[in-house]
């Protein structure tokens, strides 16, 4: 045997040690992924509440009505939020989040999009390009809060109305569940929804401009808040899965290793029964 | 004859707050309290903080108070209402 026993018993211990650290990420995550993902499911009928009473409030209406539904023509100006983690360990969350980034910026142009970043990853992988974040949301750590929501929010529709964007673009992740979760690219403003189908005319009460008024902040701070709700939950599915693979990747190692150590143990215990009964043989003579 | 009765659905952000037939809906409106029966016409109205009365169809009332902005929308015997904060 040539490996020592020494280095042997070091190694599963450091192992022993690599295991103990991602089962709890993995149960960290476990813990955050269920408090969100409840929230999720209760958030997304609310802001699909909101998207029909819109749209059916948009029927046959002119588009003129506000400024946040107006397109621009000259659609030179893009702006693009990307949402990803502040930390690794995540399987391929954050690639995934950034190639999609990275293509949707060399479609439209490096020099036309500036960007908005979430996430310390997204940050560091863009940083080559500071000049061209506007903002960036660092140290949420997956984390959900009203103020960081309002404040995206806030500067978004800022730039939007000082006409510093034309266009705004979110790219984050989806959560559909545990194991499967989906990067999409999707138009925030101007707001771009299909009118409603129904063919009946609504009452609007008390008038058209004034729910327009109300509903509008309402919608695109329940889209916001959806979509980053939406993205950090994936983040911990992501981790969870990343640490559960590594967790029993760890043990399978540790089987194995346990076993060489074994081995080498038994081994060296015959060779010295050998060496003592073969001094014995040879001082019998 | 038995009064016609509708389904309404209330929720808030994070939170599904009523879901069921009801006999009557009234709400805090902008300009006054709006009254809603079974066959109302399409409706769309922003509401303010107030309180929120489902008459169920057990004849038992419901009284939800609103006490932020939200939103209503009536459509086939649906009704169905946003609270921003509830």
């Amino acid at each position: 045997m040539l490996q020592s026993l020494k280095a042997i018993k070091n190694r599963i211990r450091s192992i022993e040690n690599t295991r103990k650290v991602t089962s709890a990420m993995q149960m960290i995550s476990a813990t955050k992924l269920s408090r969100l993902d409840s929230r999720l499911v209760q958030n997304r009928p609310f802001a699909r509440g909101i998207e029909s009473i819109l749209s059916n409030l948009l029927l046959g209406r002119p588009m003129s009505l506000n400024p946040f539904l107006e397109p621009r023509l000259s659609g030179e100006r893009i702006v693009l939020c990307v949402i990803t983690a502040d930390n690794g360990l995540c399987g391929v969350y954050n690639n995934n989040v950034i190639s999609q980034a990275e293509d949707f910026i060399s479609r439209r142009g490096r020099d036309k999009v500036k960007l908005v970043i979430v996430g310390k990853k997204g940050w560091s992988y863009f940083k080559n390009y500071r000049e061209n974040i506007l903002h960036s949301y660092l140290g949420l750590s997956g984390r959900y809060s009203d103020k960081v929501c309002e404040e995206l929010l806030n500067n978004l529709t800022n730039l939007f109305l000082s006409k510093q964007a034309d266009e705004i673009y979110f790219v984050y992740t989806r959560f559909k569940n545990a194991l499967t979760n989906q990067v999409v690219i999707e138009k925030f403003l101007n707001i771009d929804i299909k009118p409603g189908e129904s063919k009946n005319e609504y009452i609007v009460e008390p008038n058209i401009s004034r729910v327009m008024e109300e509903l509008i902040p309402e919608y695109l701070a329940a889209r916001v808040r959806l979509m980053l709700l939406e993205a950090f939950t994936s983040e911990h599915a992501s981790r969870l899965v990343a640490m559960r693979t590594a967790t029993e990747n760890a043990k399978d190692l540790l089987n194995s290793l346990v076993l060489l150590r074994n081995k080498v143990r038994q081994a060296s215990i015959t060779r010295e029964i050998i060496e003592i009964v073969s001094a014995a043989e040879a001082l019998k003579g | 004859m038995m009064e016609k009765d509708f389904s309404v659905t209330i929720l808030s952000q994070d939170n599904k707050l009523y879901q069921g037939r009801a006999k009557s809906l009234n709400v805090p409106a902008e300009t006054g309290y709006l009254g809603v029966l079974a066959n109302h016409d399409f409706l769309i109205s922003n509401l303010v903080s107030g309180k929120i009365t489902i008459r169920k169809p057990s004849d038992e009332l419901l009284v939800i108070n609103s006490k932020g902005k939200g939103f209503l929308e009536v459509a086939k015997n649906n009704a169905t209402i946003l609270l921003t904060s509830a």
